[in-house]
């Protein structure tokens, strides 16, 4: 007997109507970025404009998703807005200690001591901070040493020890003295490449609180690049975690761990390295999935305008191929600039779906319906939404999501209002938080499977779930990291086919093992715990 | 960590009216005859010789608009700096004057990024007009290829490859797309092509990776994977057309462009001129001069270099790096006192810089100060355990000690991690020769050798007449 317990089975049958719908208002999110530094003046320095990160999550363990949002400014705190019964959010900051006031990027959520309750990780211009969940309602803080810039992070266990441990990526040696200009000799943000990149850094969780850098040990610290976007599961699928990072202008890395726990970057033996044109691109948020149904997982990158998205499809042995062209992407316009991304079944058609956040990094004419704001509305973009059509071509939708053009970073997805689809929330620099609730009429159904560990009650992060329903195998990966600078929904989703019995849900757990679990029916959300499979 | 203040340095910048010469010049031409409706962008915040350029350019339209040549070169202005929908349109009005030239729809060809289906359209009518363009039609193919008409892009690089078959974009392209159709030995034909005509492109190496290892030859891989991280991936293709658009551009960030790629073609005469023209434009600024410097040492010139960075300091005087690039300039000339002290000064300004630190190093050591040395190249593996700089220095410090074992753990380190560096070759070839090991010596002779790192001939002969 497998699955423990069942929550909101909801009918999903078809509606019309839009695909999103923006309930950030009725919702009650209030939340306006501001990337300004301490001074208040606009000066194209750099962090000015690549925008903060989000996260969903449950941090009082009330069963629903809260929101937790970066601020860059020092001279306002971070936000966490606790989910109400009736499905308000409400600011719960001050109470719970989380307003870190830190010139605010990114954020990565986990169970960082095995206590069952949500901890988080900020990432900042400057130092880090490690908030501990002490129940309640309540954070402790405890300051990171490193003063690197970093970017995004993600919590998973690489070593397998019961304890999730820690990948920053670290942006670059920024200089502000460093002027910019752009072609007509007009100042403008300069590009990561005037500046050195910097080593990523890896925390290994000590047990007892405590995170020790092994970044050079593990050899993580050997390259310098500017890294933006991280993930963490098992690429090549030897029982052990890996590390893939999306560098800015750069070759991206594939940090395969190896026997001893150190790890190899084999990006170029794997594929995922360059480009097909065997370009270097400006990596900036990354999306995992398995978008053609084949069972394992693809990796998806967002980039600079004048570049592709780019769809690095998992061959197995043979590696990564960017198969980006094959796919349709060419076609979905290389005219904006990717950041946060997400794959996500919207219509329960079984096929993985992809939202992109925009918004440019380089001046351009302002768009028609761009913010008025003369400093940052010349970078505004709107989102997009693509359609899997059949696992083999993507196509542009339109929806809620590429409404309101913004300068677009932060993309998570995650269950808010507990009906079994995937609702998703986006951050904006020097604009307005989103949250959109998916409204899409659904071709199938739905299960969410939230995977523990055999430790504690503690997400299983990069743990591969499979079900197979009408001899057809579906494979999620469970794991909030990714996107950029952002955390989402930890549990895997699943649309599935509207007739058919669920024959089999196997999971891979991030150490390898894998597990047999039974599942009575579908549209529900379910819960599978290392060990208490077959 | 705290944001520093931006610089005080401002370019000019082009003042609002415009000029009073060009109002003149403009309502001249408004007398003589109807007025084009030529794109006017807004010249605020550009650049002076910017805004001059464009308005300079736009005034010739305005007295010959009747001339596609000059919508074209107004074109090449507004894209050169920017402004994509300007150049777009005087493209097509371009085109409408001439509609036999194949270079308008070309050029808008790259405009129209936001709609690629547009822009095949356009690539192909310029393939129409002019079938031999080999810019042209590795445009059209590329465009084919994003969007998935692999049959069409592969037609159009065979078109290619009988026009310039010693074309590496286009053998590589080629290889490229036998490899995802799984024809291996087409992909191997082409690819082994590129890689003749373009050793150093990394991408090529990258994608001959996937070969292998499609072939089952994992070593080869892993050889290709190695090869390809440590080279730069691009693969040179020279477009004329696009050249005539960046050589329009004016401003400093598109002259120090130009620099480069004068440079990298191998046109140092040109590339000199742009840092003049540089300097002239920001003769206070100190990392014009450096820029200027630097060049100046990449192609042979450190004499001339010397003053370059003694001016960058009188203009700034934190300036780290030109502390450690005339530091070194120095210490290769022997001036090892002052090298000394400029390398401090470094160190002092950015005491993590691995490069400040392997500088004052090599300063010191051929000053035989070995163990300030030694304890200063130990500090910089300490933080970057494979910097190669450092291994190198430190084996040849432990060399110079006696400390053979323990110079050739360094150099092996080193070439684990840089098998592609010639003089990490070169250095345990040397210190395998003092070891006696003269097998291993001449093996790595061989690949320095190899690898184009020239090899003192008195060591082979030395190594040659050992062996006897």
């Amino acid at each position: 007997m497998t699955w423990l317990f069942v929550a909101n089975c909801v009918d999903v049958s078809a509606r019309d109507g839009p695909l999103f719908t923006d309930i950030t208002a009725s919702a009650g999110l209030v939340f306006e970025h501001d990337p300004l530094p301490a001074d208040g003046a606009f000066k194209f320095r750099l962090p000015e404009i690549m925008g903060s990160g989000g996260a969903f999550l449950d941090f009082d363990g009330d069963g629903d998703l809260d929101i937790y949002l970066v601020q860059a400014t020092p001279l306002k705190p971070n936000r966490l807005y606790r989910q109400e019964e009736d499905g308000h959010f409400e600011d719960v900051t001050e109470a719970s200690g989380l307003g870190d006031r830190g010139y605010g990027m990114g954020v990565a959520v986990g169970d960082v001591d095995n206590d069952g309750r949500l901890d988080v990780y900020v990432t900042n211009y400057g130092r880090d901070a490690l908030y501990h969940n002490r129940g309640g309602g309540r954070f402790e803080k405890t300051e990171m040493a490193s003063e690197s810039w970093s970017t995004s992070a993600v919590f998973c266990d690489f070593d397998a020890d019961g304890y999730l441990d820690l990948y920053v990526t670290s942006y670059v040696k920024y200089d502000a003295g460093k002027s910019c200009f752009k072609h007509d000799g007009s100042a403008d943000f300069c590009g990561p490449q005037e500046f050195p990149g910097e080593a990523d850094r890896l925390y290994r969780n000590d047990g007892n609180g405590n995170f020790t850098d092994v970044s050079r040990s593990s050899r993580i610290a050997s390259m310098r690049a500017p890294g933006l976007g991280v993930v963490c599961l098992d690429l090549n699928a030897d029982g052990r975690l890996d590390f893939y990072v999306a560098n800015d202008g750069k070759a991206n890395q594939l940090w395969i761990q190896q026997d001893d726990g150190t790890f190899v970057d084999d990006a170029y033996m794997l594929g995922a390295a360059l480009n097909a044109f065997g370009k270097e691109e400006a990596g900036m948020g990354i999306a995992t999935g398995d978008v053609d149904n084949d069972g394992d997982i693809d990796l998806f990158l967002t980039h600079l305008r004048n570049e592709t998205n780019t769809l690095y499809r998992n061959d197995g042995e043979l590696g990564f191929e960017d198969a980006t062209h094959h796919m349709g992407f060419g076609k979905t316009g290389i005219d904006r600039t990717g950041f946060g991304v997400a794959m996500l079944d919207f219509d329960h058609d079984g096929h993985l779906d992809l939202a992109v956040a925009h918004g440019r990094v380089a001046w351009g004419p302002p768009l028609e319906g761009s913010p008025s704001n003369p400093s940052f509305g010349p970078y505004a973009e709107p989102n997009v939404l693509l359609r899997n059509v059949g696992g083999a071509q993507f196509e542009r939708v339109a929806g809620e999501l590429d409404a309101a053009i913004e300068i677009s970073r932060g993309l998570v997805t995650g269950d808010v209002d507990g009906d079994g689809d995937l609702d998703v929330l986006v951050t904006n620099n020097a604009g307005p938080a989103r949250l959109f609730r998916n409204d899409a009429s659904k071709i199938g159904r739905w299960l969410l499977v939230r995977a523990l560990s055999d430790r504690a009650e503690r997400d299983a992060h990069g743990a591969l779930v499979t079900v197979s329903v009408g001899g057809r195998l579906f494979t999620r990966l469970a794991q909030p990291g990714g996107s950029y600078l952002s955390s989402g929904d930890p549990r895997a989703h699943f649309g599935l086919p509207a007739e058919g019995v669920v024959e089999a849900l196997t999971v891979v757990w991030p150490d390898g093992e894998a597990e047999s679990f039974s599942v009575d029916g579908l549209n529900r959300v379910i819960v599978v715990r290392k060990g208490e499979g077959q | 960590m705290t944001m520093l203040e931006s610089p005080t340095f401002m370019r000019g910048r082009f003042p609002v009216p415009a000029f009073g010469l060009l109002t003149a010049a403009l309502a001249f031409v408004s007398a003589c005859g109807e007025v084009p409706d030529v794109p006017e962008p807004s010249l605020e915040g550009m650049e002076v010789q910017v805004a001059q350029k464009i308005e300079q350019t736009r005034v010739r339209v305005m007295e010959d608009p009747g001339s596609a040549a000059a919508w074209g070169a107004l074109g090449f202005v507004f894209e050169a700096h920017g402004l994509r929908d300007e150049a777009r349109l005087c493209y097509q009005e371009a085109s409408t004057i001439a509609p036999d030239d194949y270079r308008w729809p070309y050029y808008e060809a790259w405009l129209a990024s936001d709609d690629v289906i547009s822009a095949l359209g356009l690539a192909s009518e310029a393939a129409r007009l002019q079938p031999r363009s080999v810019p042209v039609l590795v445009r059209k193919a590329s465009l084919e290829e994003q969007l998935g008409r692999a049959g069409e892009a592969k037609s159009t690089y065979e078109k290619l490859l009988s026009i310039a078959p010693e074309t590496a974009i286009v053998q590589f392209a080629l290889g490229r797309l036998a490899l995802s159709e799984g024809e291996l030995d087409d992909a191997e034909k082409y690819l082994r092509r590129a890689s003749e005509l373009q050793p150093r492109a990394g991408a090529i190496h990258g994608t001959l990776t996937r070969l292998h290892r499609m072939r089952g030859d994992m070593e080869a891989a892993r050889a290709a994977a190695a090869r390809a991280s440590e080279l730069d991936p691009d693969i040179r293709f020279d477009d004329a057309l696009r050249r005539a658009v960046a050589d329009e551009e004016v401003s400093t960030r598109g002259l120090q462009t130009r620099a480069s790629s004068a440079e990298a073609r191998g046109n140092v005469a040109a590339a000199e001129a742009l840092h003049l023209r540089l300097r002239a434009l920001h003769p206070g600024e100190a990392e014009i001069h450096y820029n200027s410097a630097n060049f100046l040492v990449r192609v042979g010139r450190s004499a001339d270099a010397e003053p370059r960075y003694r001016r960058v300091l009188e203009l700034d005087r934190n300036y780290s790096a030109a502390y450690v690039n005339l530091g070194n300039l120095l210490a290769e000339r022997g001036e090892l006192v002052e090298a000394e002290s400029l390398l401090r000064r470094a160190v002092e300004l950015e005491p993590e810089e691995a490069s400040a630190r392997v500088g004052l190093s090599n300063a010191l050591a051929k000053g035989g100060v070995m163990e300030e040395a030694g304890t200063l190249l130990e500090g910089v593996l300490e933080c970057d355990p494979g910097h190669l700089h450092a291994l190198l220095g430190l084996s040849q410090i432990r060399a110079a000690a006696d400390r053979l074992r323990d110079a050739n753990e360094l150099l092996l380190r080193a070439l684990e991690e840089h098998p592609d560096d010639g003089r990490a070759h070169f250095l345990m070839a040397l210190t395998s020769a003092r070891r006696g090991q003269l097998e291993r010596a001449w093996t790595h002779v061989r690949e320095a050798e190899r690898l184009r790192f020239p090899v003192p001939e008195d060591f082979v002969a030395a190594l040659r007449e050992s062996a006897r």
